[in-house]
């Protein structure tokens, strides 16, 4: 093989490192209990080589255990050196600084053989549906209260399992069945994806994956470095202000974003000071939402990999937002988290404006527990996602509530109904909530909650916790776009103060509306085309109001 | 030449852009197979004009046929394109909008602008209906008349033809679905009316709504083409009853088609997995991995114990081909097969990664492959396949159509080799084996998606290009023996003929195993069957009637289910024993510890006779090979000579080894080195592949 030449079969080898990781997804799907992995797909799979590179992932997984992948292979390493890997290992971890910045998303890495020499590791992450702790309350001060925190242990130990860990592990969640029962199809579907791994190897007769890794890595960088040359140099600057839980004053997400050549260096200098409150964002999230608007960018075809993060240069000071240090509570990380991802577009949009959208009310996404017991006293737990509108596209509107960048689905509602006793009476667009332009912000959505009657204990409150955003900063228009509407929660018609971590009770009787924004406009409204006013009057999407308001249309 | 002792069964397929006739002689076993344009206005004008070329075959063919199969992708395409019906959707109030945001999540992570098809019922069209059926089945609110009243005005005032009523939790109880409809056709009994718990009573409001949706949207389109074509079989002076391929493998009878068209979506492509199981049978195989690959598509089905998998996670009219959540969800129940754009005609061509990709991009019969010279440029499958020597440019179906392989290798230089510092062989190699790799991926993860390996299965290929990737694509799933039937090429176009008539109705009913009511449950899975058994006396078919029941069990919590088979009284603790069994025998492990509950009842009712009945032939002399032609080896990573057999004289007994290429007019099959060859009673090729040997 000469030096130019590409490594044996990688026609074969790189389609199948990804289709490795689409099999073990679909396993998981399969065998999971958490509605997290199974309905709303809050996980991600791959392959790393011996060194840690990640070299294939699964194109069905969410986009922050994806983004963390190619940073928590390197981590691995650290804490058990090659020579220390046995066939048998299974390594257990969620620590948030090695993962993915939350205790609920555990990581499971399975190593795999050839001739008895490492060749690689299969990985996997699952949201949990418990992990201990204070079930996602939007008032945790430290992570200590956000449950168990597990470093990078063995689960498996040469074959065995940890049974002590086991036993920790089941003594410290709720629904513990449910959570080992994850655990252990994680196991599973690490377990073939290794196998499949060494299959690989031996079809091939591959001693090593590191030649096809190294190849795959470099069309991967090249293809986003392409992208990133083809941007102008420069220097750009940008801020946003977000609301926090019981803080007066809004607190600042700051980014200075330089390109030079097909390197592009990110510098979040100017973000506010960590807080005691769960949205603060350990590093590998804020990384894999950076990284994620430029995909989308500069090289939306390409799979993800190690490759992809390598012309990707972070600088985050330490102790603020974006890079708190432990113990800082960080369960609803999402909501800083995926703001900059906003930031991001905000810049890109000033230097490839034919390819990013308006500010987007489905960033962050409003994912949230509603805690409450029966009259029996048995706890229950509801888990959903909510979503706002994307903003509007150079060429098209945005799309209604939807997840973006994020890529995960909702829970059905009458599977929710049927698990907990929390009635819905609207999961319904919202109109004139899209912000006006030539190409409109899409609709955000409306969804209105209350304790069915008889089915929750006698007095006992609802707890509603999670992530939200867009109170008290809407999304904002882009190139002569308005704005789009505002985030809000009210508790029976009285909203609440703006929070980026909602924690609120209700009880049997009262009603909750959470209204998600909806996307900023893109370009100006006066050059909307009549048929789309027209059309959006006759769906409902625009009231008469607000096209006379909006766009002068009688 | 067809003696005064035929009796035929007569098969059509309507396809976009050809309509297939097939006509079968059960008692002499001969084929004739027939093609003429589809006339997408009408369909039935080009059935009935296509099946007048039976005359000249048969002039009495008329009266002597006995059953007439039909499968159409009409019900597909009206969704793709967007022909069916202006539809209305009444949905409980405040959910009007679950159409619109599908399940809120992209298709693609990466991509700003791959938007989900837009939905079939624009939101001025999605009427709210202030009801309400909590999840256990007690109604909050009753369907108030007076909006129903409302909703008519203003459906009759737009024009509406069909609607669909989808409230929430009607699989826990339909009194509000069934309100409201009455209430429609009483009041407007022009509209074409679709009740969701009808249609699937099953939990997930987005799925059962769309799947309600798409139902309502082709309805009346549907209940006026088979009107047409029975009417007009009637006057050509068929006497023979007309039944429709549904997507479960079954036949059904015209109105259950018209009253449920969306049954019909996969009525086409079910027609080679059918095929599958009757070899499956016929053989007494257990596992059988039917393997069809035609000209744009390859299509593949695990079937075990005789048993068609089934889904309930189809989708229509895809936005983006081959992409899971690009189309309509439609969740009835229907077969589990893959189809991939892997075929022939598959485009080969170098991607963004740099890699050789091969598909979904195909040129069709028309221009097709560059080797058919009929303006073709861009490399295919087949001119792959041409330049490893695997295609007899001079033999090529049967010889009616020569093959240019100059052009195949020039075209394969300038887009594939050259480019990638390869020789056009080494080049057409690994286009061969992208496609046989893309292929084995979308095997796997079928497999996967089931639970199992493949390795048990036999894999039993047909279609003009399965017999020639079947090897390969067999070692590369490890799978041991292939087989290759007669008349492998045209073989998915009996799937038609033998399909028996079946129907099945799957309903959510939740409830924990461990206070599973056994007699109520009976009961329920009871009327469903009487439910099918209604439904399939209205074939007039005669043949036993069997039903297979199933109930879905799953852990307590956990989203998807194992079926587990139910014969005779439902009990509790067979369930449990059946549903261990099973779920280690997919996933390897079991939980003794963690309760289980059953989701879905399932019940299948089939009338069987009338298959596909193998005859064996007479043996005769042991193969000779009629010649040799250098083909490439992948062992050997060269070309290197092959014996050629004719396929016509391969008797059975007969047994050779690889490396050999077994030529008949319909499809080539490809030996390659350290394979060996049986014929078997029925003149089937056993081909058991060295499993060590995955190119």
């Amino acid at each position: 093989m000469s030096a130019n030449e590409p490594p044996e079969a990688l026609d074969i080898v790189w389609p199948r490192l990804i289709a490795i990781a689409d099999e073990m997804a679909t396993t998981m799907f399969r065998t999971a209990f958490s509605h997290d992995v199974v309905e709303v797909h809050d996980m991600s799979t791959g392959l790393y080589d011996d060194r840690g590179c990640l070299i294939g992932q699964t194109w069905l997984g969410a986009t922050g255990h994806t983004g963390v992948m190619p940073v928590y292979g390197r981590n691995l390493l650290e804490y058990f050196p090659p020579e220390t890997v046995r066939p048998g290992d299974v390594f257990i971890c969620n620590d948030p600084w090695i993962c993915n910045g939350q205790t609920a998303d555990v990581f499971i890495t399975t190593p795999a053989f050839r001739d008895g020499r490492l060749i690689g590791f299969s990985i996997n992450s699952v949201h949990h549906v418990d992990i201990g702790g204070r079930k996602g309350s939007g008032l945790s001060e430290e992570v200590y209260e956000e449950g168990l925190i597990i470093p990078p242990l063995r689960l498996y130990d040469d074959g065995e399992p940890n049974e002590q860990l086991f036993q920790l592990l089941r003594r410290n969640v709720r629904f513990a069945e449910k959570m080992i029962g994850d655990l252990r199809a994680q196991v599973a579907a690490g377990w073939a994806g290794s196998r499949e791994l060494e299959r690989l190897a031996s079809e091939f007769g591959l001693d090593t994956l590191r030649g096809h890794a190294d190849e795959i890595m470099r069309r991967t960088e090249a293809g986003m470095r392409a992208g990133i040359a083809a941007l102008p140099d420069g220097e750009y600057r940008e801020e946003m202000e977000m609301e926090i839980e019981g803080i007066a004053e809004p607190q600042t997400l700051a980014v200075t974003v330089r390109i030079e050549g097909s390197d592009i260096y990110t510098d979040f200098t100017g973000t506010s000071p960590q807080v005691r409150r769960p949205v603060n964002c350990p590093i590998n999230y804020t990384r894999a939402y950076v990284a994620l608007p430029l995909k989308l960018v500069c090289d939306p075809i390409l799979p993800n990999n190690q490759g992809t993060y390598e012309p990707l240069h972070l600088s985050v000071p330490e102790g603020t937002l974006l890079n708190p240090t432990f113990p800082a509570a960080c369960f609803w990380r999402l909501s800083a988290g995926m703001l900059v991802s906003e930031l991001m577009f905000r810049v890109l949009a000033r230097i490839a404006p034919d390819r990013v959208p308006a500010d987007s009310g489905s960033m962050p996404t409003w994912q949230f527990y509603v805690n409450g017991v029966r009259p029996d006293g048995e706890a229950f737990a509801l888990h959903q996602h909510a979503f706002g509108g994307m903003g509007g596209r150079p060429g098209d509107d945005g799309l209604p509530s939807v997840s973006f960048p994020y890529n995960v689905r909702d829970v059905s509602i009458e599977w929710s109904e049927m698990e907990t006793p929390v009635l819905y009476e609207a999961r319904e667009l919202i109109p004139d909530s899209g912000g006006a332009g030539e190409y409109r912000g899409g609709l955000g959505q409306e969804l209105v909650l209350k304790a069915y009657e008889g089915q929750v204990g006698k007095g006992e409150p609802l707890v509603l916790s999670g992530s939200a955003g867009r109170m008290r900063f809407p999304p904002r228009g882009l190139a002569g776009g308005a704005d789009g509407s505002f985030g809000a929660i009210e508790i029976n018609g009285t909203p609440i103060a703006p929070s980026s971590s909602p924690n609120i009770t209700f009880r049997e009787g009262d009603t909750v509306r959470l209204r998600l924004p909806g996307g900023g406009g893109h370009g100006d409204p006066a050059k909307r085309r009549r048929e789309r006013i027209e059309a959006d009057l006759e769906a409902g999407y625009v009231t008469p109001d607000g096209a006379r308001r909006d766009y002068g249309h009688e | 030449m067809s003696g005064t002792g035929a009796a035929y069964r007569l098969g059509c397929d309507v396809g976009g852009t050809f309509t297939d006739f097939v006509l079968y002689d059960e008692r002499s076993g001969a084929i004739h197979v027939e093609k003429c344009l589809t006339t997408p206005a009408d369909p039935s004008v080009g059935i009935l004009e296509g099946l007048r070329a039976f005359g000249a075959i048969d002039p009495e063919h008329v009266a002597r046929t006995l059953r007439i199969a039909h499968a159409t992708t009409l019900v597909a395409n009206a969704v793709i394109e967007r022909k069916g019906a202006r539809t209305a959707l009444l949905a409980t109030r405040g959910f009007r909008d679950v159409l619109e945001l599908r399940r809120h999540v992209r298709m693609t992570t990466y991509e700003l602008w791959a938007d989900p098809p837009r939905p079939l019922v624009p939101r001025q069209l999605r009427l709210p209906v202030d009801e309400r059926t909590y999840s256990d089945g007690s109604v909050l609110r009753p369907v108030p008349p007076e909006e129903i009243e409302a909703a008519v005005a203003l459906m009759r005032a737009a024009g509406v033809e069909s609607v669909a009523i989808a409230f929430l939790h009607s699989y826990a109880n339909p009194a509000n679905e069934q309100e409201a409809a009455r209430l429609l056709r009483e009041l407007a009994p022009e509209l074409a009316v679709t009740a969701s718990a009808e249609v699937l009573p099953q939990i997930k409001e987005y799925e059962r709504t769309s799947t309600t949706v798409v139902n309502a949207y082709v309805k009346p389109l549907v209940q006026r083409y088979l009107g047409n074509l029975d009417g007009g079989l009637a006057r050509a002076g068929y006497g023979a009853p007309l039944r429709v391929m549904l997507s479960n493998g079954g036949l059904g009878a015209t109105d259950t088609a018209a009253d449920f068209p969306l049954r019909l979506i996969e009525s086409g492509p079910v027609a080679g997995a059918i095929v599958g199981r009757q070899v499956a049978e016929a053989l007494a195989l257990p596992e059988v991995l039917s393997f069809d690959m035609g000209g744009t598509t390859a299509k593949a089905c695990l079937i075990r114990d005789g048993a068609m998998p089934i889904t309930d996670e189809l989708e229509v009219a895809r936005s983006r081909r081959f992409t899971r959540s690009s189309g309509f969800p439609v969740a009835v129940p229907a077969v589990n097969m893959i189809e991939i754009g892997a075929g022939g005609g598959s485009i080969a061509g170098i991607n963004a990664m740099g890699l050789v990709q091969v598909g979904p991009e195909s040129a069709g019969a028309d221009p097709g492959p560059i080797c058919y010279a009929r303006g073709g440029t861009r490399p295919t499958v087949t001119d792959a396949d041409l330049l490893l020597g695997y295609l007899n440019p001079d033999n090529f179906a049967g010889g009616s159509m020569r093959l240019d392989e100059d052009a195949a290798r020039a075209g394969i230089e300038e887009h594939l080799a050259r480019p990638r510092g390869q020789s056009a062989l080494e080049a057409a190699w690994t286009v061969h084996d992208v496609v046989n790799e893309t292929m084995a991926a979308a095997v796997r993860m079928h497999v996967t998606e089931r639970g199992g390996n493949p390795q048990q299965a036999v894999l039993v290929a047909f279609g003009g290009a399965g017999p020639l990737h079947a090897c390969h694509l067999a070692a590369k799933l490890r799978v041991g023996r292939v087989m290759v039937p007669l008349r492998a090429g045209v073989l998915s176009a009996l799937g038609l003929l033998v399909a028996p008539p079946a129907y099945d109705i799957v309903r959510t009913h939740r409830a924990p195993l461990a206070d599973l009511d056994a007699a109520s449950t009976g009961a329920l899975m009871q009327e469903m069957a009487d439910r099918i058994a209604t439904l399939l006396a209205r074939l007039d078919a005669g043949g036993e009637l069997r039903f297979r029941r199933g109930i879905d069990v799953g852990y307590i919590g956990q989203s998807y289910q194992v079926t587990v088979p139910v014969d005779g009284t439902v009990d509790r603790e067979e369930i449990w024993q059946r549903f261990a069994a099973l779920y280690r025998e997919k996933y390897g492990y079991f939980y003794d510890d963690v309760p289980a509950e059953i989701v879905n009842l399932r019940v299948v009712g089939e009338l069987v006779g009338g298959e596909l009945a193998l005859e064996p032939l007479p043996p005769g002399p042991g193969a000779a090979a009629a010649g040799a032609r250098p083909a490439w080896s992948a062992r050997e990573r060269r070309m290197r000579p092959f014996a050629v057999y004719d396929r016509g004289g391969l008797h059975p007994g007969a047994a050779f080894a690889g490396p050999a290429i077994v030529e008949e007019p319909s499809a080539t099959t490809i030996i390659d080195e350290g394979a060996a060859v049986e014929v078997d009673a029925y003149g089937s090729l056993v081909i058991t592949v060295d499993p060590e040997d995955a190119p």
